[in-house]
């Protein structure tokens, strides 16, 4: 059954790929405050992404009175991050930043 | 001139019009990708459009056989390329690194494909004069066809998805066939294990060909020093150890030929040749420093392996000229195009 578009009474064949299906998932109510959370940081393993990415962890712990920053590995730049990852820090950390260096 | 009550309205140009309109454009007119067109490119593959030809997660995308049929419609490809375009998303389906490279990375890489076998014939392909376009109808659709599928199907379109800093004209197409009756060497998808009467397609994320013009050179070995110098020139030895595709014009292939140089020859005479110590790569700013103590003796090289140099002939007669296609670390794949029927 072909994904269609009508243009000008001519029907033309939807050149976008299908929807994946999105699995259950809810958000966590997000933190009235970071005082005593641990914060996980996502690093995308390009060069000096730790570097930026753990000196903002220092500075939003030492504003923020964070207990802990924990740094998470991507492996791959161009590669979506590994489910064991994700899993650890679902069970890891109150909040969490994706960080990008390049 | 011709008077304005000579021109009649038409619906298909209106059409294209149309398509620009809903975004289903990488920028030139495309074909519109009508039921009937669809379903003759379809059917001469034997598929019935629901296919799951490739899926990328990170879009949470899935692009079917019709999908990719409209896409390689609205690319101006005939049915019989089709087989060429499903073989390629399919080997892209498995490597899905080339894909998220291909269609989001800072440096705007493209996808090559390069066609060896009888179906180079079959799609009148073009391994001559202007090899990378413009000119041939397969070479310019088959590529752009994967373009669209990325744009349309995973909307890796500028600014979005794809994060290219500067984009890359081969985008619109990188896709040629090998002239493999006129080289002094076998073809490149024999040497990649295949055989002679196979139609296979080799599959990389590829940068910009980078031309070099050799025209006083009289020996093989002069022109493979040219081709060393340019690959270790900053803009490209950033990369080494790496792979590379390339493409010598008929009028190097024969000094080279006549010269004795074979396959294996070129490539480890390209590796001990294109090398550049790691102090001046640091010094360019092309490799992290800081420069440390001996930096100036680690050489890094063109190519850890011999096989990492894909060598091809290709290109018109009438000059001296050859091209390096920067190939990434993306392990490059060669895959036979299956033909219903055959």
């Amino acid at each position: 059954m072909a994904d269609t578009v009508m243009v000008k009474n001519v029907r033309l064949v939807n050149p976008a790929g299908l929807e994946l299906p999105v699995g259950d998932f809810r958000l966590n109510d997000r933190p009235n405050s970071l005082e005593g959370k641990t914060l996980g940081l996502l690093e995308n393993s390009k060069a000096n992404s730790d570097k930026v990415l753990n000196e903002l962890g220092r500075m939003l712990q030492e504003k923020y009175g964070l207990k802990e920053v924990r740094m998470f590995n991507k492996h791959s730049a161009s590669l979506p991050t590994k489910p064991e990852v994700i899993e650890d820090m679902l069970n890891g950390v109150d909040v969490l930043i994706t960080g990008v260096g390049d | 001139m011709v008077s304005s009550d000579a021109i009649e309205f038409s619906d298909t140009v209106e059409i294209i019009e149309e398509c620009y309109r809903l975004g289903w454009s990488d920028g030139l007119p495309v074909v519109p990708p009508v039921e009937y067109k669809v379903r003759e490119m379809l059917e001469l593959s034997g598929m019935t459009g629901e296919e799951e030809i490739i899926t990328f997660e990170m879009r949470r995308r899935v692009l079917t056989a019709e999908n990719a049929a409209a896409n390689a419609v609205m690319a101006g490809c005939l049915p019989e390329y089709f087989p060429v375009l499903t073989t390629a998303l399919r080997t892209l389906d498995e490597e899905k690194n080339y894909v998220n490279m291909a269609a989001s990375s800072t440096s705007s890489p493209a996808i090559l494909m390069i066609v060896n076998g009888p179906i180079r014939h079959t799609l009148e392909m073009n391994s001559r004069d202007g090899i990378f376009g413009p000119g041939n109808r397969a070479n310019a659709c088959l590529g752009r066809a994967v373009r669209l599928c990325f744009m349309n199907g995973f909307e890796a379109r500028p600014g979005i998805l794809d994060r290219g800093t500067l984009g890359n004209p081969s985008k619109y197409t990188l896709t040629f066939a090998e002239n493999e009756e006129d080289s002094p060497w076998e073809p490149l998808h024999v040497s990649r294990g295949f055989r002679p009467e196979d139609s296979c397609v080799t599959i990389a994320v590829a940068y910009s060909p980078i031309t070099v013009n050799n025209a006083y050179g009289q020996t093989g070995e002069v022109i493979l020093a040219s081709v060393a110098d340019t690959l270790k020139s900053a803009s490209l030895a950033w990369r080494f150890p790496a792979q590379w595709a390339l493409v010598f014009g008929p009028e190097h292939a024969i000094t080279l030929g006549d010269d004795g140089w074979t396959r294996r020859d070129m490539q480890e005479y390209l590796i001990e040749n294109a090398a550049r110590p790691q102090a001046e790569l640091i010094r360019l700013g092309v490799a992290q420093g800081p420069e440390r103590e001996g930096d100036d003796q680690i050489l890094r090289r063109c190519s850890r392996e011999p096989d990492d140099i894909l060598i091809v002939m290709g290109g018109g007669t009438g000059g001296r000229n050859s091209a390096i296609i920067d190939t990434t670390n993306y392990q490059i794949r060669t895959r036979r195009i299956e033909v219903a029927g055959s």
